[in-house]
């Protein structure tokens, strides 16, 4: 399923988000985001799980997973049990749990690492045709990093869900998306599918904003 | 286990460094009509609690705790009620000139109107109620605050049912703070004693402290006392071992 931004303007007070934006994700493909703090990205995610109404235009998109920067898990449930929290199969909790190598222990005796595989697969439990990603592989070590990358390229095809993933950094967007997207100023200023396992010009597009 | 030891020994240390400020002060005045000693008023407590006219004293006991608890409950639910709908935010500005008068309406004056207005055995309830009441709504409203909105935002996105919501999120991670007002059946305690004392509640504590204050028996009066702060004691007990039984904590 498509994610549809059409015409949307957002204001947070005064500041103006986005006014008039555009955007569509295609159906089956991972959407990367990026762009400077505060630009919006996030603003974009919000609106896609309806976590926030734009002030004008429309967001067409169905039911989603997200998978937050912060892992938001319920302190008072293991790990099994969060999974289970978003109505879940229990086997299908078993064999997640064990994918992501996360022992079922409450939330207080996890690793951030672990909390932020919780949080992943909290996301693939159910399958939902669209996956929001807010930085999920922020502060994590390289070696986790890639392993979790690894386990999301699984899990995105698995599903072939309609994935928007925000991210920072460049090599992020050439390992898992699809298309590479850069927001400025509320609008976009860089948007290029792949090409031979990379997005030309990205890391020069972001160095010049 | 040397942690354990300190912590144990400790507050015992304390208790018997007042006592023994209580013995030397107890010595100073040289009057058992003013202050006497720890001994006599171990003495009076004891006879009280175990003596012949024990029954007494257990049944003006059991009704203060009673009246007590009752209060909290009254208080609480109605507290508990008033801070859900205070999330909305008029609502909460609505209630705010209510509770601000409630709070600062001084403890003496809520207990002379009530006694004017509600028969003796009731007047404590009623007056512990319009005092916890102002109280117990700021500390919920607290909770409710500092409860984790990210939770909220995870469990609409992933559509989890109102249901599951109650059962899974709200009601055990409000649970450390409603365990927490458990402290406020002390101050329930205390304001319903004080209450019964100039109401002259029958079969009561605070009626037992009002005639131990008029027979001048002083240490009949602080054996009373002793038996409310005990009281006190337990219920810190339990909200400290409530809080410890959550595995999440």
């Amino acid at each position: 399923m498509d994610i549809k931004f059409e015409n949307i303007r957002k204001c947070y007070g005064e500041p103006v988000v986005y006014d008039g934006f555009s955007l569509i994700a295609e159906s089956g493909k991972v959407t990367a985001l990026l762009g400077r703090s505060g630009c919006g990205k996030t603003t974009l995610l919000n609106l896609a799980a309806g976590l926030v109404r734009p002030d004008a235009g429309t967001v067409t998109a169905g039911d989603c997973s997200y998978v937050f920067q912060t892992p938001r898990l319920l302190p008072n449930l293991k790990a099994r049990d969060n999974l289970l929290y978003v109505g879940a199969d229990p086997t299908r909790a078993d064999e997640l749990l064990r994918l992501v190598e996360v022992p079922n222990i409450y939330p207080k005796a996890m690793s951030g690492g672990m909390a932020q595989r919780i949080g992943l697969a909290r996301a693939f439990i159910a399958p939902q045709p669209i996956v929001l990603m807010d930085e999920p592989f922020k502060s994590l070590d390289i070696g986790l990093k890639y392993r979790l990358m690894d386990l999301s390229k699984r899990l995105i095809e698995e599903s072939g869900a309609t994935v928007l993933f925000v991210t920072h950094d460049p090599a992020e967007a050439e390992y898992l998306a699809d298309r590479a997207v850069v927001l400025e100023a509320g609008a976009i200023v860089y948007d290029r599918p792949r090409e031979n396992d990379a997005f030309p010009d990205l890391t020069a597009t972001l160095k010049r904003l | 286990m040397r942690r354990k030891l300190f912590n144990l020994l400790f507050p015992i240390g304390a208790v018997a460094a007042l006592v023994a400020i209580w013995a030397i002060a107890a010595a100073a005045a040289g009057d058992r009509l003013i202050l006497p000693s720890p001994a006599e008023t171990a003495a009076e407590f004891f006879r009280m609690i175990g003596g012949k006219t024990c029954g007494k004293f257990w049944a003006a006991f059991g009704m203060t705790l009673v009246r007590s608890l009752l209060a909290y409950v009254c208080a609480g639910a109605a507290a508990f009620g008033f801070a859900f709908l205070s999330r909305n935010e008029y609502v909460r500005r609505a209630l705010y000139p209510i509770f601000s008068v409630l709070r600062a309406v001084p403890t003496m004056a809520v207990i002379f109107l009530f006694l004017i207005w509600v028969r003796a055995r009731w007047s404590p309830v009623w007056v512990a109620v319009t005092v916890l009441l102002p109280t117990m709504y700021a500390a919920f409203n607290q909770a409710f605050d500092a409860f984790d909105a990210g939770l909220e935002e995870m469990s609409r996105v992933y559509r989890v049912p109102l249901r599951v919501r109650l059962q899974k999120m709200y009601v055990p991670l409000l649970l450390p703070p409603l365990i927490d007002s458990l402290s406020f059946l002390s101050l329930s305690i205390k304001l319903v004693v004080a209450a019964e004392a100039l109401a002259m509640t029958a079969t009561s504590l605070g009626a037992l402290l009002y005639n131990a204050n008029i027979t001048f028996e002083t240490a009949r009066l602080l054996a009373v006392s002793l038996a409310a702060v005990l009281a006190g004691f337990v219920i810190d007990g339990l909200t400290f071992t409530g809080k410890r039984l959550l595995p999440w904590i």
